[in-house]
């Protein structure tokens, strides 16, 4: 039979393993989900970046 | 409310990280990850799990602290709810959050976790931070039975599934672990008694042979 675990040892156990790895979880389901609200808000998005915080249109120079 | 405290292993010595609930600031900050670590998965989950809060906020279905969580629920018993929860350390300034977890209160009052991430390449007095992971697992499960919730569920995948065996004491766990009260507890229980061994032995007084 298996022994079991001391907190000790189950601990030092975790810490190896977090420091080996890397602690990064995400449930499909919902980074399916963060990823469709993504791309709604990119298409959402107005493209006029360049118009934005009186920015001043840029005009063709006339030549002299 | 007060925060909640767990402790990790920073530069051989055993230092508090607070957990608590983020407000909407904090979660515009957790957004920035994706840049100051990019091309990691924890970036990525950050400023996804970011997305989803202010996608519930305008919905209003999110909430920024317990007292919040227990409003909501009191005004809605079947109140679906979201939340980002943000650990950070006063001695680790420079990194402001050093994990964060995405959860949700279901219609029937459960728990689920959606994200957990830890920010890559912690590191204090020029060697790596560790504990974090499994002092926010811990935590939520405390969080979890002390608001009387009845389980605690997550989707797992190949990454995170040998994570969640370690940490429950069980496997195999596939894709999916769910854990009630009776585990939340013994998970704090273990985690508690092994803090309070590794502090008691932080405090002991060195002696001179």
């Amino acid at each position: 039979m298996k022994r079991k675990l001391t907190p000790r040892e189950w601990m030092d156990d975790l810490l190896e393993y977090e420091r080996t790895h890397e602690i990064a979880f995400a449930s499909p389901r919902a980074l399916l989900e963060a990823r469709m609200i993504e791309a709604m808000d990119k298409a959402r998005r107005p493209h006029r970046r360049a118009h934005r915080n009186g920015v001043a249109h840029r005009r063709k120079t006339v030549g002299r | 409310m007060r925060p909640i405290i767990f402790h990790v292993e920073a530069a051989g010595e055993f230092r508090p990280v607070e957990f608590t609930f983020a407000s909407e600031s904090e979660v515009r900050r957790v957004r920035s990850w994706r840049k100051m670590t990019p091309a990691t998965d924890a970036g990525e989950f950050a400023a996804l799990a970011a997305k989803r809060w202010f996608y519930y906020t305008r919905e209003g279905a999110s909430v920024a602290s317990l007292d919040e969580l227990r409003a909501a629920i009191k005004r809605n018993e079947q109140a679906e709810l979201a939340f980002l929860m943000v650990a950070s350390a006063e001695w680790a300034k420079r990194y402001k959050f050093l994990a964060l977890a995405y959860c949700r209160r279901t219609w029937c009052h459960h728990l689920v976790l959606d994200f957990l991430a830890v920010r890559p390449g912690l590191r204090f007095s020029g060697k790596p931070i560790s504990g974090i992971g499994s002092g926010v697992f811990a935590s939520l499960a405390d969080m979890a039975d002390s608001l009387g919730m009845e389980t605690m569920w997550g989707e797992a995948t190949a990454s995170s599934a040998p994570f969640y065996e370690k940490i429950l004491r069980t496997r195999p766990i596939k894709d999916l672990f769910i854990i009630h009260r009776d585990t939340m507890r013994n998970v704090r229980e273990y985690y508690l008694a092994d803090q309070q061994s590794r502090l008691a032995k932080t405090a002991k007084p060195n002696h001179i042979s």
